[in-house]
């Protein structure tokens, strides 16, 4: 904001009835120009004409004031001087301005009394400071969008060396218009209205962009005639910035919200699994001892009808001889009490209650190894090929005959593992393979079951895969659930698969994934080779 | 004739493989107690003893050690609900069995006849 805005301002406010002193000043001193309350004056000085503008005021001006003035730096000269108005000393407030072929002076004054003059002049010195010292840029444009006038924030922020540098540059050079923006600026060009608060992109001379909320008002420019814009401008880059920052921030904690609810659910996962365990470890240790005097007292109670029936016989080889006739009345009694169908089914009660306790058996026994998995078993470099092998000898009983086993066995070296826990698993999968194809009712389909070894860098993989029925849709979620079988009761207790996952992810840091293909399911264990590391790390 | 201990808290499991072997038809003679003192208090000297792990007051550790420094060359054989790997002293045993174990079990781990 130059002098002669401020000259101008005031210019433009009520004065009380004191007339504002107009004049236009040739280089040798010579008023050329006057306005009607400076041709009074000048009438009234009866001096000559051209009338000398340093005898008009003598005292006030020097003798080369003209001179002076249009060569120094600077535009607008503002002052306050005491001029001899009709024989009184008169404050004004002088501004003296170069026209634009430095040829002449502008000079106008503005008569006032010493007190409102000083304070129209703290105001603007505050308002000054205020325009160069505030953060926000405020940019004047003329009707051309050319910059005639920018605070200091304005020619910094935009990348400009000084004020002189700034002025005269184009608003389309400094400002991405788009369309939305040249419709505000249209606005304000048009209608008599400030247009406030809309978004600018502002580019400065290094290219960055500068984000910003703008408001234009126009105001009207006393000499000249000019209509001029006045943009403020108020930075809202580091704003966007910093929201833009708050947004990745959002963004990189909801993932790690996310993992800590994965991580929580693990963890939720394996106590469950550890609660589990110690269930049923109770549980398997409570019904042994029942479960083996029923067993045993099974067995005796078999030899005791087997007693019993060799003892029947002989009765009745006798009274098939006997003269006795009370021999008929046992005869009877043996067939009203149907003693052989008595026997037979006695037999066959006897078979099923050691199966029932057979499958007891199997159910404490998966149980156990379930519980128990978390305890003994260091790590060891283990070889999987052999574990396959060593494992498909142990289940041969389950699939000999029925199945075709095809073995691919990958070059893959000796890995860090719980052994026998790994042993566990393959043995779990395969048996969860074989009793698939149990199922298999496609005569035209040969069951078969393919297990494959193979290592890269990181991971030793085994799949396991079978032309099963494979798994449903509806059931695939709950594979790995514990207690959850689609065997038929009896045959399965549920926790094969809930044990190799555990197993394998929990304790091995690895992946167990069921991937159905075309004929079946399979499934693929990755076991990390450097589970030594990882835990050491832990 | 050679002397088998078999002591077991529960009278149940005791009553059953008292049956059991006595149709079995082996040459042993078995001795049933329901406590490990019951069996510390007998004048039979025994040449295998079988016991329960889990028992009141004296446990089947206990009375293998307990036996073995009174009969040194002694067999002892555990039965237990669940191996439990936290305590080493069930490497002092000869042989273990988990329960349920089947009496063929137990049979095939006695030492023949002298």
């Amino acid at each position: 904001m130059g002098a002669g805005t401020l000259f101008h301002q005031i210019a433009a406010t009520p004065r009380n009835g004191l007339s504002i002193l107009t004049a236009r000043i040739d280089a040798d001193g010579k008023v050329y120009r006057a306005n009607k309350r400076m041709e009074d004056i000048i009438l009234d000085s009866g001096l000559p004409k051209p009338l000398s503008f340093y005898r008009l005021f003598s005292g006030t001006f020097p003798r080369d004031y003209p001179t002076r003035r249009l060569q120094s730096p600077g535009k607008d000269h503002l002052s306050i001087k005491t001029l001899m108005i009709e024989g009184k000393p008169i404050f004004h407030l002088c501004l003296e301005e170069r026209n634009r072929d430095d040829q002449s002076i502008n000079f106008f004054a503005l008569p006032f009394d010493k007190e409102s003059i000083l304070r129209l002049l703290q105001n603007y010195l505050l308002l000054e400071g205020h325009y160069n010292s505030s953060p926000d840029m405020v940019i004047c444009v003329d009707q051309t969008w050319r910059i005639t006038d920018i605070n200091r924030a304005g020619y910094q922020k935009l990348g400009f060396k000084s004020h002189k540098e700034a002025v005269g540059t184009s608003l389309t050079e400094i400002a991405v218009l788009s369309l939305q923006t040249m419709d505000f600026l249209t606005k304000a060009l048009t209608g008599a209205n400030p247009v406030t608060d809309f978004e600018i992109l502002l580019k400065n001379r290094a290219g960055e962009y500068i984000a910003g909320i703008a408001s234009i008002f126009r105001r009207l420019s006393l000499k000249e005639n000019l209509t001029l814009f006045y943009l403020h401008i108020k930075d809202m880059t580091r704003l966007t910035e910093a929201f833009t920052g708050q947004v990745q921030m959002n963004m990189e904690l909801a993932e790690l919200n996310n993992e800590l609810n994965q991580a929580y659910a693990s963890i939720l996962s394996q106590e469950k699994m550890a609660a589990l365990g110690l269930l049923a470890a109770g549980m398997a240790h409570e019904i042994n001892n029942p479960l083996g005097f029923i067993f045993n007292n099974v067995t005796v109670l078999m030899n005791h009808c087997h007693d019993l029936q060799h003892y029947v016989e002989s009765v009745r080889e006798l009274y098939g001889n006997s003269p006795d006739p009370r021999m008929a009345d046992i005869e009877s009694l043996d067939k009203k009490l149907d003693l052989t169908f008595l026997f037979d089914d006695a037999q066959a009660v006897q078979c099923e209650n050691q199966e029932g306790i057979e499958r007891i058996k199997k159910i404490l026994n998966s149980l156990k190894s379930f519980a128990r998995k978390d305890q003994t078993d260091e790590l060891t470099y283990y070889d999987i090929n052999r574990a396959v092998q060593d494992t498909l000898t142990i289940a041969k009983n389950e699939y000999k005959y029925t199945i075709d086993v095809h073995e691919v066995y990958g070059e893959v070296e000796r890995f860090l593992c719980y052994a026998a826990e790994i042993n566990q698993v393959i043995l779990n999968l395969l048996l969860n393979s074989v009793e698939a194809l149990d199922r298999q009712k496609d005569p035209s389909e040969k069951r078969t079951l393919w297990v494959e070894t193979k290592q890269d860098d990181q991971f030793t993989y085994l799949t396991v895969k079978d032309n099963g029925p494979g798994i449903t849709v509806e059931t695939v979620h709950r594979i790995f659930d514990p207690f959850f079988t689609t065997k038929s009761a009896g045959t399965g207790s549920g926790l094969g698969l809930t044990l190799a996952h555990d197993i394998v992810v929990n304790k091995h840091k690895g992946t167990l994934v069921y991937k159905p293909w075309e004929k079946g399911a399979s499934f693929i264990v990755s076991l990390p080779r450097s589970l030594k590391i990882q835990e050491e790390e832990e | 004739m050679i002397n088998v201990f078999f002591v077991d808290d529960e009278e149940r499991v005791l009553n059953s493989f008292k049956r059991l072997l006595q149709l079995s038809r082996n040459s042993y003679r078995f001795h049933f107690f329901l406590s490990g003192k019951e069996a510390l208090a007998s004048p039979v000297e025994p040449v295998v003893l079988i016991t329960d792990a889990k028992m009141p007051e004296m446990d089947g550790y206990e009375l293998i050690r307990r036996m073995k420094a009174r009969f040194p060359s002694l067999v002892t054989v555990m039965l237990t609900g669940m191996v439990d790997p936290e305590n080493p002293e069930h490497t002092d045993c000869d042989h273990h069995l988990e329960k349920p174990c089947d009496i063929q079990d137990i049979l095939s781990l006695l030492p023949g006849k002298d």
